[in-house]
């Protein structure tokens, strides 16, 4: 039971000792924080705008619909309920050959006359599908054309494949430079803690000298090093946020018909997930540079 | 209390600083350690807190052999020897309490203990009111005294202290050694590496000399070795 209570009461001293030493190394403090909001805030702005890049390819994407041209004599809302059912499948319509015609002379009415051209109207009724996102349009397609009552389908395959490989394009390029930012970030963070690990050596020195375990030396730090994560995400998040902002609107003014969605759970995701970056490193950073101390003591 | 075997310590550098040390300190004795700069007093008690481990031969604290210790063990021996040094190593941006209490708080101790111990130590070092200053308010003296009860605080066996009167004028070393002198008398063992001739003519105790890294005199109840520094 003591050595539960003597637990608790060294966790206690850890906590203390983590703020305190933060507030007690003032400048040094500020810029350890300065820094990793920094290093932070190139990271989370490079991996926003690859993400929002990869996005906007796949929103591209999404744009595409898979034109379904009904053979003649065939039932072609049948068919359109069949589609509706296919998996990734969002919304069809069925666009009537009358429909289409009405419309083709309405658009051309100022170019030539097709009454006098074309009894008939030569064209067939047409299911336009929408599908759930980029990667659903060549699997959807196929089966479509399996389908019975089917004359052909038009889906801009060459220009899905060209997006598919932008976007795989940069979703690993942009993996990569997050991948290089992140130990870039790491090694700063290791060598500007080791400054604060340096003005401690005689607390650290005096801890090993009463007895304190090397486990436990290691805690204050690392509690640190976490809080200094946190408040470097805490700094750079509202740059980040109105870097975000910024990023979007231009994208929406190169690609207007497209809709970006600046979702704000893509946001809060981003931050979250740089607040765990920011914390972990900090983790990390402070554990190699006391490890190091320690071993070199 | 502590028994070292045939001890020598070479540094990496080259440098032997100890050779061959035999020496054998029983419970609550007071010994004095004397020797010029460069004898080997130092590194000796290294040895014996395991800041540096022996060379060759062995060093034992309380019939444990320290050189053996794990990494993990090694607390557990430090808990039990308090260290003094001739630079006081006090956290300069800690009050005094602070800085003896830091020797109980690593360890866990609740709040009421550590409140009454850090008060009884600085109540024995005479800094009771000086608590809430912080070490670089205080005289070369007044810092010792504080380096002192944090040394004691854990109520250690063992005291272990390296030229603590080194930085300090004769009244203020006479200050620290009536100290010592009482802490012993608690039944504390306590060895002082020092090269103050007068205070170990005075005190008339134990004294092993020594005189490049060799115990060279081991004196029941002596003063400074003639020819020893």
């Amino acid at each position: 039971m003591e050595s539960v209570r003597r637990f608790w009461r060294q966790v206690g001293f850890v906590l203390e000792e983590a703020v305190a030493s933060i507030s007690r190394q003032g400048w040094m403090s500020g810029v350890v924080i300065l820094t990793m909001s920094v290093s932070l805030l190139i990271l989370g702005g490079i991996w926003q705008l690859s993400d929002d890049i990869y996005g906007l390819s796949r929103a591209i994407g999404g744009k595409v619909e898979i034109m379904t041209f009904v053979r003649e004599g065939s039932d072609a809302a049948r068919l359109s309920a069949a589609i509706r059912q296919f998996p990734g499948v969002t919304t069809t319509v069925v666009i009537t050959r009358d429909e289409a015609w009405t419309q083709l002379q309405r658009d051309m009415r100022s170019e030539l006359s097709f009454e006098n051209l074309l009894d008939d109207n030569p064209l067939p009724d047409t299911i336009r599908v929408k599908v759930d996102g980029p990667d659903q349009v060549t699997p959807v397609a196929d089966r479509i054309r399996q389908l019975d009552g089917v004359e052909d389908i038009n889906y801009g395959r060459d220009l899905l494949a060209k997006l598919q490989q932008i976007a795989a394009f940069i979703q690993a390029a942009g993996a990569i430079i997050v991948g290089c930012l992140l130990v870039a970030t790491l090694a700063v963070t290791v060598n500007t803690i080791r400054l604060t690990v340096q003005t401690r050596r005689r607390e650290i020195e005096i801890m090993q000298l009463v007895g304190a375990s090397n486990g436990f030396i290691h805690w204050p730090f690392l509690l640190e090093g976490m809080l200094f994560g946190a408040l470097g995400t805490l700094i750079s998040s509202p740059l980040l946020v109105s870097w975000r902002t910024f990023v979007i609107q231009r994208l929406q003014e190169l690609f207007p018909f497209v809709p970006i969605e600046a979702d704000s759970m893509g946001t809060v995701r981003l931050l979250a997930n740089l607040l765990l970056v920011g914390v972990g490193v900090g983790a990390l950073g402070s554990l190699v540079s006391v490890k190091r101390h320690l071993s070199s003591g | 209390m502590i028994r070292l075997k045939q001890v020598s310590k070479i540094y990496p550098s080259g440098v032997r600083a100890v050779t061959g040390a035999n020496l054998d300190v029983e419970k609550g004795e007071f010994v004095f350690l004397v020797g010029l700069s460069g004898a080997g007093k130092s590194t000796l008690l290294k040895l014996m807190y395991r800041a540096e481990t022996a060379t060759s031969g062995s060093v034992l604290v309380s019939g444990t052999d320290i050189g053996r210790l794990s990494r993990g063990q090694l607390p557990v021996l430090r808990r039990r020897i308090g260290v003094v040094f001739q630079d006081y190593k006090l956290l300069p941006q800690r009050t005094v309490f602070e800085n003896v209490a830091f020797a109980l708080k690593v360890l866990g101790t609740s709040r009421s203990e550590v409140d009454k111990r850090t008060r009884s130590a600085l109540d024995l070092v005479n800094l009771r009111e000086y608590s809430d200053l912080m070490p670089g308010q205080l005289s070369g003296g007044q810092q010792q005294r504080v380096c002192l009860a944090r040394a004691i605080v854990n109520t250690p066996p063992l005291l272990l202290c390296d030229e603590p009167t080194g930085n300090l004028d004769p009244d203020t070393s006479w200050d620290i050694m009536r100290l010592l002198t009482r802490i012993n008398q608690h039944g504390t063992t306590v060895l002082v590496a020092t090269h103050n001739k007068h205070i170990v003519d005075s005190m008339r105790r134990r004294v092993v000399a020594l005189d490049g890294g060799r115990i060279v005199q081991d004196i029941a109840r002596g003063g400074y070795p003639v020819g020893v520094g």
